[in-house]
Formats: structure tokens, C-alpha cells, sequence
């Protein structure tokens, strides 16, 4: 089918989804008038029936034209904030064929988009806005992030088909059909089911157009920054997504629920993506580029089939555009980048405290610690009945009730007293030995250390603090902790000592 | 408890009128009685007739074979372990029955050790304590496991496993250091070697270790049987291989390919065709014929034996070999059900009621 005729048919299902929901309103109020009219009996027990119905539709068709009052996400930088940014865009626009955008947002994700406001199934654009990713901005060359914009541009270029723009946006609007529908209602979710069914229809119909679009739009960019920026673009998106996934999940937010955040964002995340421990892996992905998954309406082509097809095009760049770092572009990047990233995370990020990255990585691996002896520490004092503290575990241990302390069961049902006491051994000894390394790492002896791998160590400077043998001899059957508290009272840790949160 | 012995379509009816009892009695089918459902699935025969004992008086309990270890038992019980661990000492050289004192004792262990305890204490260094030691730990372990498949065994128990596993290892490397010619501590290594997945090359290296001690070790050859099993480390060929061998080295091993075969029938169904298991078992037929069934490894064999005929169709011969076993249903492979009682009923039911048609192989003239 050739491409205007699938676009056409498209957008006569977008236009039929709303003649459907209008007819089946009108049909139904219609009835309901005549029925009121005629058999006034029988119209008020039908409209027990048609005014939930009516109801229902109206809602369903709400969702669809409802534009997100939901903040727009992303900081918003004008042209006299970012000249050069904001130049780029246009002259890629130009070049494109389609009118600029009218905001442009800098986002803390990887990834960089056109969206819409729109009306009647996206047949009505309101406003256009553009997304950029700020890890984009600092990791790419400025002809890579030309390739990725230009790609974002070329989806509105409208030079292949009409009405591909008009696609584009309604499937966005289809997406949405039937959300905000209420499920536990049945008449409700009986139209939410009829909307989805639509919605699915014009999926399938559009898909081929969007894929289309797809390689359409990397001809774009393509020709804009030449096939080997974009082909070497479209290879390090999965490279930056896994680095900043590792970046946001493992350091980033490691202290957060303590309340700390680095100074300083961005300087850890080029460490992050230069780290020796990390090369390996980013190299891989680099070389078999794997594509993100974006949901069971995706309309990418498969990531490997694109670039072969930017690499067949061998196309040349246009003459003048630099290959610096895309940073470059931007002017005092700094606040603004980092103001991207505090504006995603929730709100209450501004009130964190901010501190540098190798005391944030310590902060957050010593929570986790904490959290891993509390067990350990309620035990203790449930058993010794006094407050729970390092002392009270020891006392609890030298008291003989290692059994009492843990709470794993023996996969045997006859099991005896030796085999919880064995389980119990188990999962006491490595709650004792956090409880121990908390102890020396609060009295400064020792801290743990983050690689960016997210990968945690016990660092201490003394020598001495091969503790194995104490730890096992304090859990042991006729065991004692007598050497494990000598090497505290050494090392100064105070008898009461008890980890604070 | 009984789904093994219902899943055949013409035992549906049985199946419904369970179920009607069942709510009679309001349980769950799962829940009633094994007699209650033993009188409904069993096959209706009269043992008497062919001179066996009847249902009614068929038990699981083994008689007292070794006086002296149910007394030390006791003893055990009592928190005395003189007694015991004189036992132990004394079988030095009885290898088979020191293995059953050792792993008996174990056993007892592995549930409470502060007889243990005392007997370390008031006898340090003592080179018996550690053998037992060192098997108490293997059976700890298993404790710890328990006997669920690993979706149903938790992390804490699979670290416990193989933690006390290791230790178990260790101890009876220092039990075999220090008894250079006790086999038990090498079978005890042999057995563990399963739960450690040990690899073939040094298993064998294991398994010679105990050969040099003991070339007929009962109840190693039953361990590394159960290591060459398929379900193990090993394929119903290397165990039938391995069983066929042991069995050709003496003829007190001569189930062990019956055994081998029993593992091997899921996959392999027509093992108990296969001539090495036909010769094995017509070998130990004859062997049993001039003895009865006074130990349980007499019992055990004739469980086999009687297991394997049923599966050739030789009726007459397996109602001869219910009738030497009597009342005892202690031993393999009933012991492998939940309901062994019921398993072997029901097996000598469908000996007797085939043999009583006249269907099947007849006994061949001794």
C-alpha cells in the first residue's frame, strides 16, 4: 500500500473515532428524547441505562482531548539564555523544512523529543515543544547531537507524506485513549474497551508509516551531519542510557532517602563513563547496540537495521558544522544541567544536603549496613532484655542464645535443636560482622568505598583488622567473644555502641 | 499421599468413592486415614490361601537386628555416651556394622550433640568421636536442607547445606588422617560428595580411597550407586554400568543393578528387559533362596527382587518372595514412598491376584 493511501486511511480512522463517539452520544441522547416524548414510562427507565452510557463516552472522549495539565517536565531554556543552542535548532529546522519548536527543555534523561499540544486526535497542534536530553549534552559531539535533532525534526519534515505529521501526534493521542477511565466501573470499562480496540486499529494501521518515518527521518539526519556522526550517534545512545541508568540507580540517589546528594552532578557522571572498571562493558554495548525497550506500540526499527542503512547512505556531511563536544553549545552549562536533573527528581530534592562524591558513596553503603544489623540488634535485646547495643549482642552470643537469635527454619520438619542452631550461625555471623565494621568505620577506622561500577569495599588503614577469626569464635558451639570485644576496646569503640541511622 | 497409586483412568471409581468417604467423614481426600484408604484401593485378595501374613499385620517397624547399638540408643537418649562410644570403638575392623553403628549414632547427633559434647570433653582426641562427628555433620546438613526440591528450599538453608557440608568434609579428612585404615570416614567423604557435587575424576579418586579399605563396602557401593544415578551427577547408563560391575565382584551386591534400574525406569523404560538386570536378578534369586530374611539387607534385596519380577510379569516367583519377607515392609523400595505399608500391599495384591489366574511367567522348577 503506498504511503499516502495508508495516511490517508489513517486519518480516517482518527476522524471515524470521533464520529463513532459523537454518533453513539447522539444516537443515544436522541432516543432517550423520543422515548421521554412518546412513552415517558419507559424513557425514565431507560435513561436508568443511557445516562451512565452517555456518561461513559463523554469521559472516555475527555481523556482523549485532554491536554496533561500535569506539569511539563524539564527546564525551560529561551533563546537569550542559550543563543547558540537555540541558533542550532533553528538552522536544523530550516534545513529540515519544518517550523521551530516553541520551547526548548532540557530533561535528566537519555533521550531527546518533539511533543505536541494538540486537538481532535492530534489533527490540531497547539504547541510545539523540544526535549534534550542533558547526558546527551554532555557526552556527544556537537555533529552527533545534530544527528539526533535533526532525526526529532525530520519526523515533522511532512516532505514523504501529508499527513505523516498528523500520524505522528494521533498515535501519541491514541495512546491515551481510555485512560482515564475508571476500571471498577462496568460501563465505564466497557467503553475503555471499545476506545482501546479503536485505539489498537489505528496502531496497527500506522505502524508501517511510523517505521517509515523512522528510517525517513535518520535520511534526515543523515544528510545533516553525515552518515558517520549519525550511524556513531545512534551507537552511543545505549552506551550513555546504560551509563546514566548505572549513574542515577547506583550513585546519584545511593544517599537520598538519608538526605544527601552529590555537589556536584555531572563531573561524576563523565568519571563514570571514563572509569578504567567500566570500559569493558560500555565498549560491548558500544558494539552490539541493543534497543531500549519503549513499550508494545514501539515504532522504531530494530537499532542494528538503522544504522546499517544510515552506513549504506554514505552520505557527507553539510559543511560547517563542528565537531566539538556538544557542551560546547551550551553557555555556563553547569547550573543548567544540574538544574535539569534537581527538577527531575521529586520535589523535595533542592532541600538535600549536598556533599562530595566520595563521602555520598560511603553514606549510602554504611545505610544499607545499618539497615542489615537492626535484626540482629532487636534480637539482642529482646533476648537479653536490655537496649540494644554491640555489648548486648556479644552478652547474648557469650549467654548461649545463638539459636534464640536467629530466625531462619531447617528445611527438615524433625530437625533438632543443633540444626536451628546451625541456621541461626548462619545468619548471625555476617549481621555481626557488619555490626563490627560499622563500629570501626564510626570510630574512623575504616569507611566504605563506591566504585563506579556501584560495587562496594571496606576500606580501613589498619592492618590489624582481619577480624574473621574473632567473628567465627564468637558464634562458635563453645566459642567466645572474648577476642572480638579485646580488639574493640582497642580499637576504642565505646561498649554501649550502637549504629545511628 | 496416595496420587501415585491413582493415575490410572480405571481407578477413577476408586477416586469418587474416596472422595464420597471423605466428606462422610468431612476431610479433606488428602487427609483419610491410610487405612480407610487402603481398604478401598487395595486389591481384595486372601493372603492366607498362598501362605502369607495378612494385610492387617504387615508393618514398617524393623525388628531389633543389633541389640547392643538399640541399647546404646537409649543410652543416647538417656544423655549417656559411654556406652556408645564404646560401641563404636569396638566394631573397629566390622566394617558394614560399624557403618550402621556410626551412622546411627550420627543420626542421634545430628538432632542434639550434648552427648557428643560430653564424650569429646571426657576423652579428648578420642579418633571414634571424630568419625562419628564428621557423619553427624553430613546428616546435619541434610537436616538443614531438608528433603524439598529447590524451589521449595530457601537460600538460608542451601548456604547452610553446603556450609556444614564442607565442614563435614573437613572432619572426615581428619578422621581419615587419623584411622588410616577405617573405610568409614571415606565413606562418609563418598556420601557428602553428592551434596558437594563433586566431580567425576575426584569422586573415583574417593571411591578408591574406600576400595583400598573395602572393596565390598555394603553401603558405599549403595552411596556411589546413588552418585552415578542420573538424578546425581551420573545417567542411567553410568549407574547400570557401575551396579552391573559391583554386582560381578560378589553376590551380596547382586541387587545393586535391580537398584540401578529402579532409578533408571522414568527415562529408561525398558531397562528391566535389559539381559544384565535379568541375569542380575535370576543370579539373586537363587542367592536368596537358601536364605531368609532376618537382616534389612536381606529384606532389601527381596524388595528389589520382588519389584523387578512384578516388572517381567513373574507373579509366582514375586508371591515366593512376599511370602520369605512375611510381615516386614521396612526396606527398599517401599521405603522410598511416603506410604510404604501401602506400597507394598498393594504389590503383593497384584503378585497374588496375577499369580492366582495363572497369568504371567511360572516359576521355574528349582
Amino acid at each position: 500500500m503506498r504511503v499516502s493511501l495508508r495516511a490517508a486511511i489513517s486519518v480516517a480512522v482518527l476522524v471515524g473515532f470521533h464520529v463513532l463517539a459523537f454518533g453513539l452520544i447522539g444516537g443515544l441522547l436522541a432516543l432517550e428524547t423520543y422515548a421521554l416524548i412518546e412513552r415517558p414510562f419507559v424513557g425514565v427507565k431507560l435513561a436508568l441505562f443511557v445516562v451512565p452510557l452517555v456518561y461513559a463516552l463523554v469521559k472516555g472522549l475527555i481523556s482523549l482531548e485532554r491536554r496533561t495539565r500535569d506539569e511539563v517536565p524539564g527546564t525551560l531554556v529561551t533563546p537569550e539564555q542559550q543563543p547558540a543552542l537555540w541558533d542550532l535548532v533553528r538552522r536544523l529546522a530550516a534545513d529540515v523544512g519544518t517550523r521551530p519548536p516553541d520551547e526548548i527543555r532540557i530533561v535528566a534523561a537519555v533521550n531527546a523529543a518533539i511533543a505536541e499540544d494538540t486537538r481532535f486526535l492530534g489533527l490540531r497542534v497547539l504547541r510545539r515543544r523540544m526535549f534534550i536530553g542533558a547526558p546527551l549534552l554532555t557526552s556527544l559531539t556537537e555533529k552527533q547531537l545534530i544527528a539526533v535533532l535533526a532525526h526529532e525534526l525530520g519526523h515533522y519534515a511532512n516532505k514523504d507524506t501529508r499527513f505523516a505529521g498528523v500520524v505522528v501526534s494521533g498515535r501519541e493521542a491514541m495512546l491515551r485513549a481510555g485512560s482515564h477511565m475508571n476500571a471498577e466501573h462496568w460501563f465505564q470499562r466497557m467503553i475503555a474497551k471499545l476506545f482501546r480496540g479503536y485505539a489498537k486499529l489505528y496502531l496497527r494501521l500506522s505502524r508501517a508509516i511510523s517505521r517509515r518515518q523512522e528510517f525517513a527521518a535518520d535520511r534526515v539526519a543523515a544528510t545533516l551531519a553525515g552518515s558517520s556522526a549519525a550511524a556513531s550517534a545512534w551507537r552511543e545512545l545505549p552506551v550513555i542510557d546504560a551509563a546514566w541508568d548505572l549513574f542515577t540507580n547506583r550513585h546519584l540517589t545511593v544517599a537520598w532517602e538519608l538526605g544527601y546528594l552529590p555537589t556536584t552532578f555531572f563531573d561524576g557522571f563523565a568519571r563514570l563513563r571514563t572509569s578504567p572498571e567500566l570500559h569493558e562493558e560500555l565498549e560491548e554495548i558500544r558494539q552490539h547496540p541493543h534497543d531500549p525497550d519503549r513499550g508494545p506500540y514501539d515504532s522504531h526499527p530494530p537499532l542494528k537495521d538503522r544504522i546499517v542503512a544510515i552506513e549504506a547512505m554514505a552520505l557527507e556531511p553539510e559543511s560547517g558544522w563542528g565537531d566539538r563536544p556538544a557542551l560546547e553549545l551550551l553557555t555556563d552549562p553547569t547550573p543548567l544541567l544540574d538544574a535539569a536533573v534537581l527538577n527531575t527528581l521529586v520535589s523535595d530534592a533542592a532541600s538535600k544536603e549536598r556533599v562530595d562524591w566520595a563521602t555520598l558513596g560511603h553514606i549510602g553503603a554504611r545505610a544499607r549496613v545499618v539497615r542489615g544489623t537492626e535484626r540482629l540488634l532487636q534480637a539482642s535485646a529482646a533476648a537479653m532484655n536490655r537496649p540494644p547495643s554491640l555489648t548486648t549482642v556479644l552478652d547474648a552470643l557469650d549467654a548461649g542464645h545463638l539459636a534464640g537469635l536467629g530466625t531462619h527454619v531447617p528445611g527438615n520438619r524433625d530437625a533438632g535443636a543443633r540444626a536451628r542452631r546451625e541456621m541461626a550461625r548462619g545468619e548471625v555471623l555476617p549481621e555481626l560482622s557488619a555490626l563490627v565494621a560499622l563500629a570501626f568505620s564510626d570510630t574512623g577506622l575504616a569507611r566504605w568505598e563506591l566504585d563506579w561500577l556501584g560495587r562496594t569495599t571496606f576500606v580501613t588503614s589498619s592492618h590489624d583488622f582481619d577480624m574473621a577469626d574473632h567473628l567465627d569464635a564468637a558464634v562458635a558451639d563453645h566459642g567466645s567473644t572474648e577476642g572480638l570485644r579485646t580488639a574493640l576496646a582497642t580499637a576504642g569503640v565505646a561498649p554501649d555502641y550502637r549504629p545511628a541511622h | 499421599m496416595v496420587l501415585s497409586l491413582l493415575f490410572k483412568p480405571k481407578e477413577l471409581i476408586t477416586v469418587i468413592r474416596l472422595m464420597r468417604e471423605a466428606k462422610r467423614l468431612g476431610v479433606e481426600i488428602d487427609e483419610l486415614p491410610s487405612d480407610v484408604v487402603a481398604s478401598h484401593v487395595l486389591p481384595k485378595t486372601h493372603p492366607e490361601r498362598y501362605g502369607l501374613v495378612p494385610d492387617a499385620e504387615v508393618t514398617t517397624t524393623s525388628p531389633i537386628e543389633d541389640l547392643a547399638l538399640a541399647a546404646v540408643k537409649d543410652d543416647v537418649r538417656a544423655g549417656n555416651w559411654e556406652n556408645a562410644a564404646d560401641l563404636v570403638t569396638s566394631t573397629y575392623g566390622d566394617w558394614d556394622r560399624r557403618q550402621r553403628v556410626v551412622w546411627t549414632l550420627a543420626d542421634l547427633a545430628a538432632k542434639d550433640d550434648t552427648w557428643m559434647d560430653a564424650w569429646q570433653t571426657a576423652r579428648p582426641g578420642d579418633p571414634h568421636w571424630i568419625v562419628v562427628h564428621a557423619m553427624s555433620l553430613v546428616s546435619l546438613a541434610w537436616d538443614i536442607r531438608g528433603s524439598g526440591t529447590s524451589s521449595q528450599t530457601t537460600r538460608e538453608q542451601f548456604e547452610g547445606f553446603h556450609r556444614v557440608l564442607f565442614e563435614a568434609r573437613e572432619a572426615a579428612g581428619v578422621a581419615a588422617a587419623v584411622l588410616p585404615d577405617d573405610p568409614t570416614p571415606w565413606n562418609t567423604t563418598l556420601t557428602l560428595a553428592r551434596g558437594l557435587q563433586v566431580e567425576h575424576d575426584e569422586f573415583r579418586a574417593i571411591w578408591a580411597e574406600l576400595m583400598s579399605r573395602d572393596p565390598l563396602h555394603h553401603n558405599g557401593h549403595a552411596q556411589a550407586l546413588q552418585y552415578w544415578c542420573r538424578k546425581w551427577h551420573g545417567s542411567d547408563e553410568l549407574a547400570l554400568a557401575f551396579a552391573v560391575e559391583a554386582a560381578a565382584k560378589s553376590p551380596k551386591l547382586l541387587s545393586l543393578p535391580l537398584q540401578a534400574a529402579y532409578e533408571a525406569e522414568g527415562t529408561s523404560p525398558d531397562v528391566w528387559k535389559s539381559p544384565a538386570v535379568v541375569g542380575a536378578l535370576d543370579a539373586l534369586v537363587d542367592r536368596l533362596a537358601d536364605e531368609g530374611a532376618d537382616t534389612y539387607a536381606l529384606r532389601n534385596d527381596r524388595g528389589y527382587a520382588i519389584y523387578a519380577l512384578l516388572e517381567l510379569q513373574r507373579f509366582e516367583e514375586a508371591v515366593g518372595q512376599f511370602r520369605a519377607l512375611g510381615a516386614l515392609a521396612d526396606a527398599g523400595p517401599w521405603d522410598y514412598f511416603a506410604e510404604p505399608r501401602l506400597k507394598f500391599l498393594s504389590q503383593r495384591g497384584i503378585a497374588v491376584k496375577a499369580a492366582a489366574k495363572g497369568r504371567g511367567v511360572k516359576a521355574p522348577v528349582r
